[in-house]
């Protein structure tokens, strides 16, 4: 179609659009409009004619009431203008009548008939009374006037008026009412009309405008669209795409146009298409020379600098090139020398599987020409002789049409070294893990066995790799969930090693178990080392041990004892005779009687010092502790040991620190201590003389023994506190002394909580010193439910010089016992709120406690046993009730020790 | 001529109870508390028989019987060793010095004079 066309149909459209627009709207306000025209002029007529009626009715009444009112004043007083008056309203009456009915519908016309027929019967009464007035008869026309008919009649007549005008007004409202309607409706058509021609106006005349766009895009389209097309085309063709061809599809202008545009191009394609293909060539065989040249230039680079040795080979003619890592590794001067050689001259005669090296090369490269590459291991050699293991990766590439291979040598010296070396590790580890007698299982966390070594296998009569994955209690304990003792739960949840002992049953053996948690880095637990150790041997030989020294300690006691008697009465027996009692004794016999009395008290304090030290080692000494005055201590120290001094021409001297507060400790003991070092000092002093100090250091007392004597070497210091060493040293034993003393001190030092230790320099003197608290007071929580017991400990046990708390309650003991930290607890088993076992469980479970030493007081035998039975816990032990307080002192006193 | 008598002992009771017991036997009795002493008195004296104690303050009875036996002129001495430790290191070493008797404390007066006799 012509352009001109196709613009005239799109105006012909918008105009036709237009058109029906228009009729649309006028159909539809007339459609509204309708009801509205009838309903208005009917009921305005309706409501003019009921008024209409009404004003008759008004003057039918008005009219009756003028004839009535005239016929009766004419028949009162015969005046001539009441009948006049008469007269001339009986025929507008009538009239009036007339018109009702006439006007008015069918019941209106019933009612009025009724009306109309009294009227006549009135009018008739009344003019006949109007003619008896004039015929002279007053008096009768007033009867007429009165009577019942005509009053009858003027009811009947009353009442249809009445009745009509009743009915007017009812028909009068309605008629009011429905032009109401009428209005209200009107009132609405006209908003509607208002709203219809606003909305109406504005969506149609959208639609219509919409439309009418539409049409005129559509035509402009079906135009530019053409030309866009071919303007496409043209600029495809004028970047050199000759191929391109406009589209025809249309049949208008610019088809034509498009027809002889693609014909033109046509042409100029057949005119230039040799002269491109010859460009194209050209540009596709310089880019990739280019390409070439920079793949070449990267080999090359790669070539020259790779730390891999990277040469090419013919398998026909042998080496063609080699990199400068490969001229390094195989020791060559430089490239030609390189070439020179056959493959055969880099490696040893036969590669580690016996192999001819020759052969097997051979071999490899035949693989890498079929298959386009090999990679293997292979053992080469240098120029020089040094073999090596390398990775050989032969990949064939062709080159000027011959299959050749290029060869990437890697030496894996280290790598090879470091795997022999891991190697060696694992069965270095492997060996150990298995020569172990111990029990070693390796679980990870969820309790699964990783492996176990030997020893474990055989134990349990399992192969090793055959319990790997299976849970360590299946096979250990046979259950199905971990040992309620596992330590490895503990372990799991610390994250420490859990070491436990204990007595196996079912094996007769004590074992112990310990679980060693391996972290990984982060510190998580990544597995259990589970070891099973067998240490009934040694728990053998700690009793036997502990069994031997009890015997030793009781054989020493009692040889002491008994050396006693025998001595008792030699020493009696010499001094009899030495008193003279019995005869006189000459001057030599006295000399070798007081001889033999000399060794007697020797030898009877050497028994004394032994059977001491004998019952400080086994915690047997009973210690007074009370408070007592340090320079009274020292000045009784002074006036023993004063005379021995003399005897040697040395002083003695005290120095006192003034203010020295009052010290708990037993007298005797410390006495013996001072006693002691003063006659070491004596012994090894030759001039000068001793100082004994005693000073305040904080909560201690510090005291000191120093003289100017011989002195002691350094090597000597260490033994000198060991019991009976010093009776193996010539020099202490020609002084007489048992060796004991210092060791005796030790233990006394000891046992008041204090150390002692010397300073020594030989040639200069020694100087001993000890020190020890002020309130060396042990503290003893008694628990029990009897106030009598309570308060005997009580008494008994601050008298010698004990702390003491006292609980009746065990739920209160335990409550205080982290802040009143006892040192040793004394505890009824039979209480009243809980019992001993469950406060010796609550101690025992607490870090704090779990060492702590308890004396069980019990009267009940069964308890005592079931306490000594526990023999793990060295902390625990029992008193039968009733008990002797000094028993009950003897037995805290060697839990104490054994606490220390 | 009575016999000579050296007695070693770093005990004066003991050295005092042998001396005075040997002197009423009418030996002619020295008397030594340590090694040193002992050597002069040997070198000087030249006795006739040895008591020694096995320990001494400064060195022992061994070493005293070993230094005797390498004497030409002493090495024949009689030597009795006394000793208050007894057992079989000790008897090796009496059998190593080449002591002629052996003596253990606390010894019996007659015991140790008959074995002093013996030898003269």
């Amino acid at each position: 179609m012509k352009i001109k066309n196709k613009v005239t149909l799109g105006f012909l459209a918008v105009i036709l659009l237009s058109v029906a627009v228009a009729v649309i709207s006028i159909y539809e306000l007339t459609e509204i409009a309708k009801p509205l025209k009838g309903g208005i002029f009917k009921s305005a007529k309706t409501v003019a004619e009921t008024e209409h009626l009404n004003n008759l009715a008004d003057s039918i009444r008005y009219y009756d009431e003028v004839l009535t009112q005239s016929a009766r004043n004419y028949s009162f007083t015969q005046d001539k203008k009441w009948k006049e008056r008469y007269k001339k309203a009986e025929p507008e009456l009538e009239a009036v009548i007339k018109e009702v009915i006439d006007l008015g519908d069918e019941k209106d016309k019933t009612l009025f008939r009724s009306v109309d027929a009294a009227n006549r019967a009135l009018v008739e009464m009344e003019n006949r009374s109007i003619e008896l007035v004039d015929k002279g008869k007053p008096q009768e026309a007033v009867k007429v006037l009165e009577s019942r008919e005509y009053w009858s009649e003027k009811e009947v007549y009353e009442k249809g008026l009445g009745d009509y005008l009743g009915r007017k007004e009812l028909t009068r409202r309605e008629a009011v009412e429905g032009a109401r309607k009428t209005l209200d409706l009107a009132i609405k058509s006209a908003d509607k009309i208002k709203k219809f021609g606003v909305g109406f106006i504005v969506i149609f005349t959208g639609v219509a405008f919409i439309i009418a766009v539409g049409i005129s895009v559509v035509i402009s389209r079906s135009i530019t669209s053409s030309i866009a097309k071919l303007m496409k085309t043209a600029e495809k063709v004028g970047k050199g795409d000759l191929d391109a061809k406009a589209p025809v599809d249309s049949k208008d202008e610019i088809a034509d146009l498009s027809r002889q545009f693609n014909k033109m191009t046509e042409n100029f394609k057949i005119s230039t298409s040799s002269l491109d293909k010859l460009s194209k060539e050209i540009a596709e065989r310089s880019r990739m020379a280019q390409a070439l040249r920079i793949s070449e230039d990267k080999y090359r680079t790669l070539f020259e600098l790779s730390g891999d040795a990277i040469m090419t080979v013919d398998p026909e003619k042998g080496f063609l090139s080699g990199n400068p890592a490969t001229i390094k590794m195989f020791e060559c001067k430089d490239e030609r020398e390189f070439i020179s050689k056959t493959p055969w001259e880099f490696s040893p005669e036969y590669q580690p599987d016996g192999r001819l090296s020759n052969i097997k090369a051979r071999d490899m490269m035949e693989i890498a020409l079929e298959k386009g590459s090999n990679f293997f291991e292979w053992k080469h050699k240098r120029l020089k002789g040094e073999e090596f293991f390398a990775t050989v990766l032969l990949t064939r590439i062709e080159l000027g049409g011959k299959k050749i291979l290029q060869a990437t040598v890697r030496d894996i010296t280290n790598e090879k070294r470091l795997q022999e070396r891991i190697a060696q590790g694992a069965k270095e580890w492997e060996s150990t893990f298995n020569s172990i007698s111990d029990l070693i299982s390796v679980h990870d966390k969820d309790f699964r066995v990783v492996r176990v070594n030997k020893a474990f296998a055989e134990a349990f009569g399992v192969k090793p790799e055959e319990v790997i994955g299976k849970h360590c209690y299946e096979i250990v304990h046979g259950t199905k969930s971990p040992w309620v003792t596992c330590p490895q739960k503990k372990a799991l949840g610390t994250k420490e090693a859990v070491v436990e002992e204990f007595f196996e049953p079912r094996v007769g053996k004590y074992i112990e178990v310990s679980a060693w948690p391996i972290l990984d880095k982060k510190g998580e637990i990544n597995g259990i080392i589970h070891v099973i150790k067998d240490i009934t041997q040694r728990k053998q030989v700690e009793t036997k041990l502990a069994e031997a020294m009890e015997t030793k300690s009781q054989f020493i006691s009692m040889v002491s004892h008994e050396l006693r008697t025998p001595l008792t009465g030699i020493k009696e027996g010499i001094s009899i005779v030495l008193d003279g009692s019995a005869g006189e004794v000459n001057k030599d016999q006295k000399e070798f009687l007081d001889l033999a009395k000399r060794n007697v008290d020797r030898l009877s304090r050497l028994i004394n010092d032994v059977l001491d030290y004998q019952k400080l080692e086994a915690g047997k000494m009973v210690f007074s502790l009370k408070e007592n005055d340090v320079n009274l201590l020292v000045d009784e120290v002074i006036r023993i040991m004063s005379p021995v001094a003399k005897s040697k021409n040395l002083y003695i001297e005290a120095h006192i620190a003034e203010g020295l507060p009052n010290a708990i400790f037993d007298k005797d003991k410390i006495t013996q201590v001072l006693i002691n070092l003063v006659n070491n000092a004596i012994k090894f002093t030759d001039a000068g003389g001793i100082v004994i100090s005693a000073s305040q250091e904080g909560e201690s007392i510090l005291f000191s023994v120093k003289d100017t004597g011989l002195g002691i070497k350094k090597e000597d210091i260490s033994k000198l506190f060991k019991g009976f060493s010093q009776l193996e040293a010539g020099r202490e034993r020609k002084k007489g002394s048992t060796g004991l003393g210092l060791a005796i001190s030790q233990k006394i030092v000891k046992e008041h909580k204090g150390e002692i230790w010397v300073e020594s320099e030989p040639g200069k003197g020694s100087d001993f010193k000890f020190r020890m608290p002020i309130k060396a007071k042990y503290k003893v929580m008694v628990i029990d439910d009897s106030k009598e017991i309570l308060d005997t400990c009580r008494d008994f046990l601050t008298k010698e010089g004990y702390n003491i708390v006292c609980f009746e309650r065990g739920l209160d003991a335990i409550k205080t016992v982290g802040k009143d930290r006892p040192d040793i607890v004394l505890l009824d088993m039979r209480l009243k709120d809980i019992n001993g076992y469950e406060i010796i469980g609550r101690l025992r479970s607490n870090s704090d406690t779990s060492a702590l030493p308890i004396l069980v007081m019990s009267g009940y035998p069964e308890e005592l046993i079931k306490i000594e039975d526990k023999r793990e816990d060295s902390a625990l032990t029992s008193i039968g009730k009733p008990f002797d307080l000094k028993d009950l002192l003897v037995k805290m006193r060697i839990l104490l020790k054994q606490a220390a | 001529m009575s016999k000579k008598i050296l007695v070693v002992d770093d005990e004066p009771d003991i050295l005092r109870v042998v001396v005075f017991r040997l002197k009423k036997m009418g030996y002619e009795v020295f008397s030594a508390t340590t090694g040193k002493e002992a050597f002069s008195l040997i070198k000087e004296q030249k006795p006739d028989l040895m008591l020694l104690d096995f320990r001494l303050p400064d060195t022992d009875g061994i070493e005293i019987s070993k230094w005797v036996r390498k004497d030409e002129e002493l090495k024949n001495t009689p030597i009795i060793l006394i000793s208050a430790s007894s057992g079989p290191d000790i008897l090796a070493l009496v059998k190593e010095a080449t002591v002629n008797e052996y003596v253990s404390k606390p010894f019996d007066p007659d015991d140790l004079l008959a074995k002093i006799q013996k030898y003269f």
